[in-house]
């Protein structure tokens, strides 16, 4: 049954220099138990997709424009804020990248995951949770027991601070753990231990995750099933072991074949996407990849495409899709990419961008 | 993982023709850091680089890496002087620089120059990008002084920066325009030695692919020889022909990467190795992760003996010998080019 | 990852957009600040303008006028010799605000050559400094700003001089606070590596970015000083010539008679009152104008 439903989810953010359109429109789903990825690069709007789904925006700069999210039957875009309260912790939990802004530097480890265990009841000595707080250290692994309960976390390492926020956030069982990028910033054996140690647990009390990265390799380790997002929008959904294979979208391509890997043959140049992403204050006419694009057509720079299904569970938003063997190849078979048309100019951002040749 | 050892290196690959460009013997970085023992406030000294010994070739691309901590950075700020060395040589051409001062390299340092991990910090925030690689002109006295707008434009345009964008400042360059500035810069003065500080970790995918490749053309292009430091093994398979990997401040294994890759001998490299993600599902679910318990020891409590020891997973295979723990292993030849530093390399192989 | 790295990528506009093109558009958003600043360039054209503007000669003698509340002839009263307040003030802000302001610049003088010599002059002179500004700082501002004046004596010169140097030490320590944190940073590193003298490090690049936290403690200590010359005015230390006029020895004069005849000071402390506010909010609001992290 689907845990989490998003439809349609559109989020402004105003700042200074105008509304950034950080989300447009896009449409998820993930069912209970289930590992769902959310790759893309930074500010392609997926971790302000995490934060609307926990509702923690940071409002009222940045707002749900429109769209409905539906966790077990529940819209969380018109939920009342005590609804919400009672959800969060609970049943929707979430962990950040980094872990020392998360934590309250003043307060001591033992607090702090009491605070989250008995959910803001102040002043609470750790005394009557005592048994619980350390079988939630045992259950991530952290050494130490009463004496770990006792330090600060400027005394821990990047690693164990994410098992404590882990405890914390795993401490109620909730339904749904929204991991925003978890082991960006730590040292790739620290990384193997962390996802080892996610992975474990949600599968113990099946609880879903939705695991937000910039790293295919995490994507390829982890998850069953892979969103795509690009300025604001999701441009392919696949099982991860189909997007991997036979990816259809030009930009998951691009990705692909830009990401270095250690067993490649290093006689070639990594193939880079050119350009940069749009400018979100002013996005493109058309498809937002179109600028970049080598498959592009005509109708890119003016028709946003929709997204269509391709495959079982596999969904792609483009015109002109990559075929296997142009997917492997990394390069359109077919001619060069259209120019934009002579009226775009002025729309938008249109990225001419000379870069290094390849 | 399907590696062919006979694949082609990529560029930065060269036979050691005639003396390297820089040969670093026995270098040694120590900090002073305040200790917290005890009643009365004291310093403790913290050795950040253990004993290191390396030599880069003309042309010649050597990565390091290591996690953080490892002592990395600390080294190829060593190596520029930028940090002072507390013993040790370090030959750039044939003349030792370490501890000179700062009026003696002044020179030198046209020679070896280096490109930062943040593309932001190092960038002076009120001063255009033209202006910043123009200073590097103008402190080095390089070319006539009217010539130099125009070497500056061909250097930002080498380096795939839009001749619009050249009056702009930092902030409002992207981070992979950022960094393209900041390789402008290094190049400027024609370098023999770029030492590349994670010049990628900062970026994103797209745009890590882009400088990457940058990277790749100024080594096929100009005999610059690079010590390229990162965290990331796939990266510097991509730009490194060889590598060194480091552990709490010493070099635990040298070698060809591919070579060190397809077979690393210490068991931090196959623990390190091993943890490397691939973006390729099937791989992921086959292969076998050596996980490593527990995190790098603080240097300030840097074990006894081997450096490894208290995390090595595999010496519970060497069950009498406590030579780990009571001797530190020197760096031994097990074949041309590749040394390790481990007592029991071949018996664990 | 937020919002900011997405307005990141220039977009399409005018080539360039310098630094402080865009300090002042985000002062120009900030309500308060542009407040504060439309009031004190009013309070500076007021200054500049008084012979001309003023309606009276501050100095006139008439004793039959004195003691008038405000009126249509007099927009804010007459003194005790019957002397038009309005001018006094309007002629009186020359003396305050020229004062306050060459004090500011004088003590950042005074602290920008303090700082920048502490970091330049290794450890000796470093702890010299410091202990010269621990000195100094140890003196309430206004009392060693007396000390000076019974030293140098009476008048205009000396007053400001004294001023100043007790604004010196919070300006030396803040200059070598940020220039020690810039020493720290990145782009310092770089530019060594690049191999820029030292010298060039220091006053090209680190010298500039240091004066973004003394332009806005300056800004705050405007009001501050202006204060204090006050203050010093009130204590009888003004000008020597009692008949110039001067905010706070209006002050001093008016306060003896605030029970029967209110307007004496509320001219003078009004407009004291506006300035120092209106510079607090200039200066509050240049703070979030020129913070490089809610930059973009």
């Amino acid at each position: 049954m689907t845990l989490l439903e998003v439809e349609d989810l559109t989020v402004r953010i105003d700042t200074e220099f105008g509304t950034v359109h950080a989300v447009n429109g896009i449409s998820l789903s993930v069912e209970r138990g289930e590992t769902l990825a959310i790759v893309g690069e930074s500010g392609c709007g997926k971790s302000i997709t995490g934060l609307s789904l926990a509702r923690l925006l940071p409002e009222p700069a940045a707002r749900i424009a429109g769209g409905t999210i539906r966790f077990e039957g529940i819209d969380l875009v018109t939920a009342s804020p005590r609804t919400l309260a009672d959800l969060r912790g609970r049943d929707v939990a979430m962990i950040f990248q980094d872990p020392m802004s998360t934590l309250n530097p003043v307060l001591t480890i033992g607090e702090q995951m009491a605070e989250a265990l008995l959910r803001g009841n102040y002043g609470v000595s750790i005394r009557p949770v005592r048994d619980r707080l350390l079988e939630l250290l045992d259950m991530v692994g952290l050494p130490g027991g009463e004496a770990m309960l006792r330090r600060y976390p400027h005394q821990l390492s990047g690693g164990m601070r994410q098992r404590v926020m882990i405890a914390m956030a795993l401490a109620q069982k909730p339904r749904l753990l929204i991991a925003d990028e978890p082991t960006t910033g730590l040292d790739v054996t620290v990384e193997a231990q962390i996802l080892d140690l996610v992975g474990r647990l949600t599968e113990e009390s099946e609880t879903a995750v939705i695991l937000i990265t910039h790293d295919l390799g995490v994507v390829a380790g982890v998850s069953r099933r892979v969103a795509v997002m690009y300025c604001g929008t999701v441009i392919e959904t696949a099982p991860t072991d189909t997007l991997f294979d036979a990816p259809m979208h030009p930009y998951t391509v691009g990705l692909l074949h830009a990401t270095p890997s250690i067993d490649a043959d290093a006689d070639e140049d990594l193939l880079a996407i050119e350009g940069v992403p749009p400018n979100q204050l002013r996005p493109p006419a058309g498809c937002p990849f179109a600028p970049r694009c080598a498959w592009r057509q005509e109708r890119c720079w003016v028709e946003v495409p929709q997204p269509r299904a391709v495959g079982e569970q596999h969904q792609v938003a483009c015109h002109n899709t990559a075929t296997r063997e142009e997917a492997q190849q990394g390069r359109p078979a077919r001619l060069a990419p259209a120019p934009p048309p002579p009226n775009l100019f002025g729309i938008g951002e249109v990225v001419t961008f000379r870069g290094v040749s390849t | 993982m399907r590696l062919d050892p006979r694949s082609i290196d990529p560029p930065g690959a060269r036979p050691n023709a005639g003396d390297p460009v820089l040969s670093v013997r026995h270098l040694n970085v120590e900090f002073s850091v305040p200790s917290r023992r005890g009643l009365l406030p004291r310093k403790v000294n913290v050795r950040a680089v253990n004993d290191l010994s390396f030599d880069i070739g003309r042309g010649e691309t050597l990565a390091l890496v290591g996690e953080s901590g490892c002592g990395k950075s600390t080294t190829g700020r060593a190596i520029l002087n930028l940090i002072p060395p507390s013993s040790g040589t370090v030959l750039f051409d044939g003349r030792n620089i370490a501890g000179l001062e700062e009026r003696a390299l002044r020179r030198t340092r046209a020679r070896m120059q280096m490109i930062f991990q943040d593309p932001y910090g190092s960038l002076s925030p009120r001063q255009t990008i033209r202006s910043a690689v123009r200073e590097a002109l103008d402190v080095h006295d390089i070319g006539e002084r009217a010539g130099r707008s125009a070497v500056v434009d061909t250097l930002l345009e080498t380096c795939g920066i839009r001749p619009d964008l050249r009056d702009r400042y930092p902030h409002e360059l992207s981070g992979g325009q950022r960094q393209r500035v900041g390789i402008a810069r290094a190049l400027a003065t024609g370098p023999d030695l770029i030492v590349a500080d994670e010049p990628t970790s900062a970026l994103d995918v797209s745009i890590q692919a882009q400088i990457l490749n940058l990277i790749r053309r100024l080594q096929r292009e100009r005999q610059i020889s690079f010590l390229f430091i990162s965290h990331n093994m796939a990266v510097v398979r991509n730009v490194s022909a060889r590598v060194a990997v480091m552990y709490l401040g010493s070099i635990v294994e040298t070698g060809l990467t591919h070579e060190v890759l397809s077979l690393p001998l210490h068991p931090y490299t196959k623990a390190l190795v091993s943890a490397v993600r691939v973006p390729d599902p099937a791989v992921e679910r086959r292969r076998e992760r050596i996980v490593l318990s527990g995190e790098q020891p603080s240097l300030m409590e840097l074990p006894s003996g081997c450096p490894f020891h208290s995390r090595c997973w595999l010496r519970k295979q060497i069950p009498t010998s406590n030579r780990c723990a009571d001797e530190r292993p020197v760096p031994r030849t097990i074949s041309p080019g590749r040394t390790v530093s481990c007592h029991f390399a071949e018996e664990l192989g | 990852m937020s919002a900011a790295d997405t307005t990141a990528a220039p977009a399409t506009r005018a080539p360039s957009n310098s630094y402080w093109r865009l300090v002042f558009r985000r002062l120009r958003r900030n309500r308060p600040a542009m407040a504060g600043l439309v009031c004190l360039v009013v309070v500076i054209l007021a200054a500049v303008t008084a012979p001309i503007i003023a309606p009276y000669d501050p100095m006139k003698v008439s004793l039959a006028d004195a003691y008038q509340s405000p009126n249509a002839a007099h927009l804010m009263g007459t003194d005790k010799l019957g002397r038009d307040i309005l001018s006094r003030v309007l002629w009186g802000s020359r003396n305050s605000l020229k004062t306050g302001f060459f004090a500011v610049l004088w003590g950042l003088a005074i602290g920008g050559v303090l700082g920048s010599l502490a970091l330049w002059g290794g450890r000796i002179v470093d702890a010299v400094v410091m202990r010269f500004t621990d000195v100094l700082l140890a003196f309430p501002g206004i009392l060693l700003a007396i000390g000076v004046i019974s030293w140098l004596g009476r008048g205009d010169v000396q007053m400001t001089l004294a001023v100043g140097l007790s604004l010196a030490p919070i300006f030396t320590r803040l200059l070598r606070a940020s220039l020690l944190s810039l020493q720290e940073s990145d782009f310092v590193l770089a530019l060594r590596s690049v191999g820029v003298p030292r010298r060039q490090i220091l006053f090209r690049h680190m010298l500039p970015n240091a004066l973004t936290p003394l332009i806005v403690q300056a800004t705050l200590q405007l009001g501050t000083t202006i204060l204090t010359v006050a203050g010093l005015g009130f204590l009888g230390l003004g000008p020597e010539d009692p008949r110039i006029p001067e905010w706070g020895t209006m002050l001093i004069e008016g306060a003896q008679m605030i029970q029967t005849f209110p307007h004496l000071v509320l001219g003078p402390g009004a407009c004291l009152v506006a300035i120092v506010v209106s510079v607090n909010l200039l200066g509050d609001g240049l703070r979030d104008a020129l913070d490089p992290r809610v930059r973009r």
